[in-house]
């Protein structure tokens, strides 16, 4: 399992875990929180499960594919550690990180 | 035990409400948001939080509803199905229709093909398409936007990738025109035995297309499909039938409508025009609230699996439900103020035209990409686009399953000799 410090876009922290069968945002979704629409279903086709990954957890990341790097661009609110969720797999080695939901597009 | 029906609000099967359902959808999320239609037995859930509940319950409610493929209620399910085997192939549940453990490994063969990347490297040829089609009427200074224009426009993308001649768009339309048509759960059985001699046509077509690719392989779509193997082999004749043709339906008719949606929308807000030819960006935004206030695809089916409830009424296994994508798309409950027209709403992206969780459209990005490049288009070599006098108001059309203009006449300033 994977430990994961969630802040929602108000700033509230909430400690969830995600199973290494799980993508981070279905981590997020069974985790209750509903800020993360996941539109698509996790097919990496919208960027509504757009996240910051904090700095020391970042470069650890496989890196984001074209793909997910295009529809990133397309948010106005892309900063240097923007990733969507649903391309990140849960990983125990990850555990601890601090992940924060983006603003609403 | 179904609960007992509490008034009557009229039927989607109706002429009137079909001819404009926005009124009726309206009422029953007030009055019934899960309600039994008299007219087809069907329950209709209108409002947002109850239509995702059931979208993310794809176990219990199914997608393989026996409205748009199966039909097995019809009165002429065996005769169809008799014409099928003989002269076209069995309709299958693949991509819409279809449900686990079928559906994710059909849309896992499609999903990697309309992706970010490709609609943005598609997105000069959309533009080439529309400047062509405008430069064939831009000196008359009228035009029928449907034909000379909405109905070409992704007709043209979605053939150039699967691999169709752009000659052959005319059948292509009469064909989608019938699938949408077929979409009709009271449809009489003289009509569907009609329609379905044009299915087995397409059917036929498209397995002619699919076999040349397969004796020699091209870089498009149709080839990929006839091609494509996974664990499981190579897709049947059927499967591949199938799959091409949501695909090229999908690809055209819905795209088409929502053009026609956004034109006129932007014509009845002079102001709006003004902003968005002062500044494109605001385009997109645009798009995404015609998108919400527009389904071009107003409603969807699932099959209940079990005996369910959805918001405290008991659906038995079996019943047909009807999503309306359309009346979550203004349920007060989710949106504020849902009647205005208002680009810079929050969550303006979240409505449901496309769907949610797994079935969420495969074209989206695509389908966007093509409306945002077709307003962007008319709006700049367009000069001073309006309705044209010459011609009723456009209306929407009364059809089961698609939110339609039925035309859209413009005129505009032609350009001044150079």
């Amino acid at each position: 399992m994977m430990d994961i410090v969630l802040i929602s876009r108000d700033g509230t922290e909430q400690s969830i875990q995600g199973g290494t069968d799980l993508s981070l945002m279905e981590a997020i979704r069974e985790s209750g929180n509903e800020e993360v629409l996941a539109l698509c279903g996790g097919n990496c086709s919208c960027s509504t499960c757009h996240v910051y990954i904090d700095g020391a957890f970042f470069d650890r990341l496989p890196p984001a594919s074209p793909d997910e790097d295009e529809l990133l661009d397309a948010s106005a609110h892309r900063r240097p550690h923007s990733r969507l969720a649903c391309q990140i797999r849960c990983d125990a080695a990850l555990g601890g990180v601090r992940v924060e939901i983006a603003a609403e597009e | 035990m179904n609960a007992p029906q509490a008034r009557d609000f009229g039927s989607l099967s109706s002429k009137e409400v079909r001819g404009c359902p926005i009124p009726f959808f309206k009422n029953l999320l007030s009055e019934a948001p899960v309600y039994r239609d008299p007219g087809t037995g069907h329950y209709i859930v209108t409002r947002y939080a109850d239509v995702i509940q059931i979208c993310n319950q794809p176990r219990l409610f199914l997608n393989q509803a026996d409205i748009m493929i199966g039909r097995a209620k019809s009165p002429v399910a065996a005769e169809v199905q008799k014409r099928f085997r003989e002269r076209g192939f069995p309709e299958l549940h693949t991509l819409s229709t279809a449900d686990h453990p079928n559906h994710p490994r059909f849309r896992g063969m499609v999903d990697k093909v309309f992706t970010p990347t490709f609609v943005k490297g598609v997105e000069p040829k959309i533009r080439k398409i529309a400047d062509d089609l405008i430069d064939a009427f831009v000196d008359r200074g009228s035009v029928d936007v449907a034909n000379e224009f909405a109905n070409l426009l992704p007709m043209f993308v979605i053939v150039d990738k699967l691999g169709l001649p752009r000659d052959d768009w005319k059948k292509i339309r009469r064909w989608s025109d019938v699938i949408m048509e077929r979409n009709d759960p009271v449809l009489s059985g003289e009509r569907e035995l009609e329609l379905t001699e044009e299915v087995i046509e397409m059917q036929n077509y498209l397995h002619e297309n699919l076999e040349r690719f397969r004796r020699e392989p091209q870089d498009c779509l149709l080839s990929a499909i006839a091609n494509v193997e996974d664990e499981q082999g190579r897709l049947t004749d059927a499967e591949a039938v199938s799959i091409s043709f949501q695909i090229m339906v999908g690809g055209n008719e819905t795209s088409a409508t929502a053009i026609l949606s956004a034109v006129y929308e932007v014509l009845q807000r002079p102001d709006m025009k003004a902003k968005l030819l002062a500044d494109p960006l605001l385009i997109p935004s645009f798009v995404e609230e015609v998108l919400r206030m527009h389904s071009p695809v107003p409603v969807l089916f699932r099959l209940a699996a079990e005996d369910t409830e959805v918001a405290g009424v008991p659906i038995a296994r079996g019943s047909t439900i009807v999503l309306s994508w359309m009346g979550a798309n203004l349920d007060p409950g989710k949106w504020g103020n849902p009647d205005e027209f208002d680009i810079a709403r929050k969550g303006l992206r979240s409505h449901l035209t496309f769907g949610r969780g797994a079935h969420f459209c495969l074209g989206h990005l695509l389908a966007k990409a093509e409306l945002r490049t077709a307003l962007e288009r008319l709006l700049t070599r367009l000069p001073n686009m309006r309705l044209s006098a010459d011609y009723p108001a456009p209306q929407y059309v009364s059809h089961a399953f698609v939110h339609l203009l039925d035309s859209l006449h413009l005129e505009f300033d032609r350009p001044s000799a150079s």
